[in-house]
């Protein structure tokens, strides 16, 4: 219960200022749009196609999670930064998490070919482990991300006694 | 330091703009025919079919009265061989090699057909995909449609396609004689790509291109991590009960080493930079292409409007 009522202190306290409302939407759609993209969840040639199948229903559903945690950790983060002077180093673990999520599973689509094209045999290689693991490089990622959230509502509980009322 | 940087990366870009748009006006694929056919790799007829493209394309014209007394048969001097052998290694440029084709042509020498459509029916051409060197067709040969799929068997997406979707297409399409479905190999994520296409060709040699061929893509566990390297891929043919000597030479001889590259470079010559890639084509020649693992509705409507 007390776990319950940390978040909403904290989600009220960052989400009450619209501006991060607008920021957390940016990050999220930023990554959510191209990563349904490079995982072929969206297509826009020969027509406008949204698709998810059955068998790709996990990664899909790891692809929202990682996108709405990479827009609640930044945007809480840069709250921290802004009014609360923290340091970055929170920050710098959400962006760690959200690429780590983002790579993988970058198979035969754009980013694995650019990947090759770009650094030849070590792209290769970067593209079969992000391809080979990508179950793993998800879940790592959610964890990652996370354990960093948890740690910003944390500080921010610890750091703000504010009166909604 | 800076500047000369910056002039470098705007020459790189300048030169790839002018190759690209160089190489678009003649495939690879046909500079790699002659290349063959000036080893005696392929046939005549075969080569014919790069100059039937290339006159079909309007990049070798045919003047009208040579035209009206076009030949069925196809001679090529054979002189004509060692002029392609130094085209295909770049002694001799495009520009050159066209002319001496033309000359060839407005002489009455060498008669190349340009009806096209006779040549979209041919059992090398659809359209203006070579798939002489393709797997066999999967369907009726004559169906209205031909789905052409560009391959990769490390490919993830490519293998989920073909295990969950294709089964409607088959079903709707191929076993109703409505459209064909062909194969041909697009290997770019590693060695083992091109031994698992090579290896696919070992089977066909056998007799057994379609076992072979799905049987790989159940067997599919991602990139570069051993489940396509020639011994895997030789235990394979041993499940299939193939005879797997006769397999294993043919896959240490790279014995389809060039069909591979050559269904690779029809790959390149029409846009193919990932997989999986798909072009619908009718009987008359026009074709649309599907980027990607797209679901059965998008092939449904596609061929709606084709048909």
């Amino acid at each position: 219960m007390q776990i319950i009522s940390k978040q909403i202190l904290a989600f009220r306290l960052v989400f009450s200022n619209v501006w991060y409302v607008g920021l957390f939407s940016t990050f999220f759609i930023g990554l959510f749009l191209p990563l349904i993209i490079v995982t072929e969840f969206l297509f826009f040639e020969p027509y406008l196609v949204f698709y998810v199948p059955d068998y790709e229903m996990d990664s899909f559903i790891s692809i929202i999670i990682i996108s709405a945690l990479t827009g609640l950790v930044l945007s809480m983060s840069i709250y921290r930064i802004r009014f609360l002077h923290s340091s970055t180093k929170k920050l710098r673990t959400g962006l760690l998490g959200s690429i780590i999520g983002a790579g993988a599973g970058a198979c035969c689509g754009g980013i694995g070919i650019a990947l090759i094209s770009i650094f030849g045999a070590v792209g290769g290689v970067a593209t079969s482990v992000l391809t080979n693991f990508e179950i793993p490089l998800r879940v790592t990622s959610i964890g990652i991300l996370g354990f960093t959230y948890y740690m910003i509502v944390r500080d921010l509980n610890r750091e703000c006694k504010v009166n909604f009322d | 330091m800076q500047k000369l940087f910056l002039i470098l990366i705007i020459s790189v870009i300048f030169i790839s703009i002018i190759t690209y748009a160089d190489a678009q006006q003649i495939p690879d694929w046909i500079k790699n025919n002659a290349k063959w056919w000036s080893l005696s790799q392929i046939s005549d007829h075969d080569f014919a079919r790069g100059l039937e493209f290339l006159v079909n394309e309007e990049i070798i014209k045919i003047p009208k009265d040579v035209e009206s007394e076009r030949q069925s048969e196809q001679q090529i001097p054979s002189w004509l061989r060692k002029n392609a052998g130094w085209w295909s290694q770049g002694l001799l440029s495009d520009e050159e090699f066209l002319k001496s084709i033309q000359y060839l042509i407005n002489v009455g020498i060498i008669s190349i057909s340009s009806d096209t459509k006779e040549a979209i029916q041919s059992d090398f051409m659809i359209a203006s995909f070579d798939i002489s060197k393709a797997g066999p067709i999967e369907g009726d040969k004559n169906a209205p449609i031909t789905i052409i799929m560009f391959s990769d068997f490390q490919c993830e997406r490519c293998v989920k396609w073909f295990l969950n979707e294709k089964k409607e297409i088959t079903e709707k399409y191929i076993k109703t004689g409505k459209a064909n479905f062909v194969v041909l190999d697009y290997p770019m994520l590693g060695d083992d790509s091109v031994s698992a296409a090579e290896a696919n060709y070992c089977a066909h040699d056998q007799g057994k291109y379609f076992e072979y061929h799905n049987y790989l893509y159940t067997k599919h566990r991602g990139i570069q991590n051993g489940w396509a390297n020639q011994e895997s891929l030789v235990k394979y043919s041993e499940d299939l009960e193939m005879d797997s000597e006769q397999f294993d030479s043919c896959l240490l001889w790279d014995r389809h080493s060039l069909r591979v590259a050559h269904n690779k470079m029809v790959g390149s010559s029409h846009g193919v930079v990932s997989t999986p890639i798909f072009f619908i084509v009718n009987s008359e020649g026009d074709f649309e292409r599907i980027t990607g693992s797209q679901p059965p509705a998008v092939f449904d409507r596609v061929i709606k409007e084709f048909g």
